[in-house]
């Protein structure tokens, strides 16, 4: 496990240097693009671990930072999220630094909707080693009005079927979900979000391994400052 | 390309040398026919502030002559020919006969003919008194642009044809309207202020030239009077002053509540949230867990967003009936002043013509 690990973590490092790359080559573009935003927030994770019919919890809080640029009716999005979730300290379950980094292109198809594609690189250290979990598939994004100027709920759905664990089995489900309601006050380029966020990842037996569930959950809080034109959201 | 050439001198006085070239540019053209750009140069060349020789002078002036017979304006070619006369009563024009040889000859004899003293006849008695000839029209008129026509009375001394001649005063051999009074004839010439391709003269001055010329052939000193042309300032209508905001009707409407949809949705994201660890959420991992506290924290908050936002918040309505409504004052206001403004095109289009006598003196 832990050569598998070491294997595939300059790989992941990789992923996010290149992710971080075409961060980098977006930055021009943001020049002439007609809106560019940046997020700080973070994540108070639950972290539950169903496998050998014992379930294992682990907790923490991930924070992390987030950029956007719109081009047109496109919308590029690019995060990560890290920090340490504790276990109870038992071997089964030591604390362990996560790290996740996705990419989002996304494609206005209304008002308050976007449809796109998501990237995903999901990194876990422990003492046991490195595991890095691959995800892509497709991310939806709703955004009503709530009847006031800059008050607006929100879901985000992103289901990520292509997804495995490095060098080792695949996800039969990994499924991200969040919904809340976020203020941007009116002429002000600042905005506050608050959401509940749940994932699901069903990795399949392997081997001598069993089948393996887990899922994060918790509330997600974020600022941010958005300016120029945000795509794919309606003014009020 | 001659009436661009003309053109381009045009703005400077002629040296003696660019004259000649001018007066032999001229030349070329009426030997190739093109007698309208002949005559253009040679209206440069015999311009009053041109710098010519007296002999150049009588050169262009017979050119000019013979150019203007060509174009048919016999009018211009004897006022031509007649200057080229007075400063060298022997001019002869028989080396040119073959570029107009209907009339060159005869209109040039029978000007000089007419500058030419007349010889008394032996025994005969002397003539008392030479011709001469004075013309009487309004000092100052004012006369319409469509039908109004400058009454001009020549007055000779004796029996005489009367020859009336209208140009631009500060160019003197061209003509652009001219009329006879045939000997014996009374009543009044008209000048209908327009020039030979009929278009009403631009306001400026133009000089007003009567000679006689009697059946004996002799001439009488030519009058010259400046005229002043100019429009009267039409009576026009202003245009109305632009619609003012409060001309128009609102076409939305303010509603002080937010759309009932904002409740609809609060409410919907939020059961979303509260139920996503229930719906999504594996029993393997959730077996003997009450609900997640902070889901339905944040169900509630979702929840009482979307009804701030309905109780708080405001939302438009168009009003169809008012649009149109605005639209229909934007045509009409926009009809209104298109049919002003041509309206007072039309009044500046004919607006009176006065003409007036410029005094020579105080």
């Amino acid at each position: 496990m832990r050569e598998s690990a070491q294997r595939t973590a300059p790989c992941a490092l990789a992923r996010v240097a290149a992710a971080a790359g075409l961060i980098a080559l977006a930055l021009p573009a943001a020049v002439h693009a007609q809106g560019i935003g940046g997020t700080l927030g973070g994540f108070n994770v639950q972290r539950r671990v169903y496998y050998g019919a014992v379930v294992y919890e682990q907790t923490g809080l991930m924070y992390g930072a987030a950029g956007s640029v719109g081009l047109g009716p496109v919308l590029v999005e690019a995060g990560t999220l890290m920090g340490t979730l504790k276990g109870d300290g038992s071997p089964a379950n030591r604390d362990a630094d996560v790290r996740a980094t996705a990419v989002r292109i996304q494609l206005a198809i209304g008002p308050w909707t976007r449809l796109g594609a998501q990237v995903e690189a999901r990194r876990f250290e422990a003492d046991a080693g490195v595991t890095v979990w691959r995800m892509i598939g497709a991310a939806a994004h709703v955004e009503p009005g709530l009847g006031m100027a800059g008050l607006r709920g929100f879901a985000d759905v992103s289901v990520l079927p292509s997804s495995s664990v490095t060098d080792g089995p695949k996800l039969k489900v990994a499924l991200q979900v969040a919904a809340g309601a976020s203020y941007s006050p009116p002429r002000s380029p600042l905005s506050l979000r608050l959401g509940y966020r749940f994932e699901r990842y069903d990795i399949e037996a392997s081997g001598l391994t069993g089948e393996r569930f887990e899922q994060f959950r918790g509330i997600v809080v974020e600022a941010g400052i958005g300016l120029g034109r945000q795509t794919g959201r309606s003014e009020r | 390309m001659a009436l661009l050439l003309a053109a381009a001198l045009a703005p400077r006085a002629l040296a003696q040398g660019d004259a000649a070239a001018l007066i032999g540019r001229a030349r070329q053209y009426l030997d190739e026919f093109n007698a309208d750009s002949a005559a253009a140069l040679l209206e440069r060349a015999l311009a009053p502030s041109s710098q010519l020789t007296s002999a150049q002078r009588v050169r262009a002036s017979v050119l000019y002559g013979v150019a203007q017979l060509t174009r048919g304006n016999a009018s211009a070619a004897r006022l031509a020919f007649r200057s080229a006369l007075q400063l060298s009563p022997t001019e002869r024009v028989d080396s040119l006969a073959f570029l107009e040889p209907d009339n060159l000859l005869r209109e040039f004899n029978t000007e000089r003919a007419a500058v030419a003293p007349v010889a008394a006849a032996p025994g005969a008695p002397t003539a008392t008194a030479r011709l001469a000839v004075q013309a009487d029209f309004p000092a100052d008129t004012t006369l319409e642009v469509s039908e109004g026509r400058l009454p001009i009375t020549p007055r000779p001394s004796r029996r005489a044809d009367a020859v009336v001649a209208v140009g631009p005063a500060d160019v003197p051999t061209v003509v652009l309207w001219s009329d006879t009074l045939e000997a014996g004839g009374s009543g009044a010439l008209g000048w209908n202020l327009r020039g030979p391709e009929g278009a009403l003269v631009a306001p400026g001055r133009y000089a007003l030239r009567v000679t006689a010329v009697d059946s004996a052939g002799e001439v009488s000193a030519t009058i010259e009077r400046v005229l002043v042309v100019s429009r009267i300032v039409a009576d026009t209508q202003p245009l109305p002053a632009p619609l003012l905001p409060s001309a128009f009707a609102p076409e939305t409407l303010l509603i002080r509540r937010g759309s009932p949809g904002a409740v609809l949705a609060g409410a919907g994201l939020g059961a979303f949230a509260a139920l996503l660890p229930t719906a999504l959420g594996r029993t393997e991992l959730n077996k003997g867990l009450s609900g997640d506290g902070t889901a339905y924290a944040v169900a509630a908050s979702v929840t009482v967003a979307g009804l701030v936002g309905f109780l708080g918040g405001h939302r438009t309505r168009y009003l169809p009936e008012n649009a149109q409504r605005n639209a229909e004052l934007r045509q009409s206001d926009a009809a209104s002043r298109a049919a002003i403004a041509a309206a007072n095109a039309q009044a500046r289009e004919n607006a009176p013509v006065r003409v007036r006598l410029e005094r020579s003196g105080p």
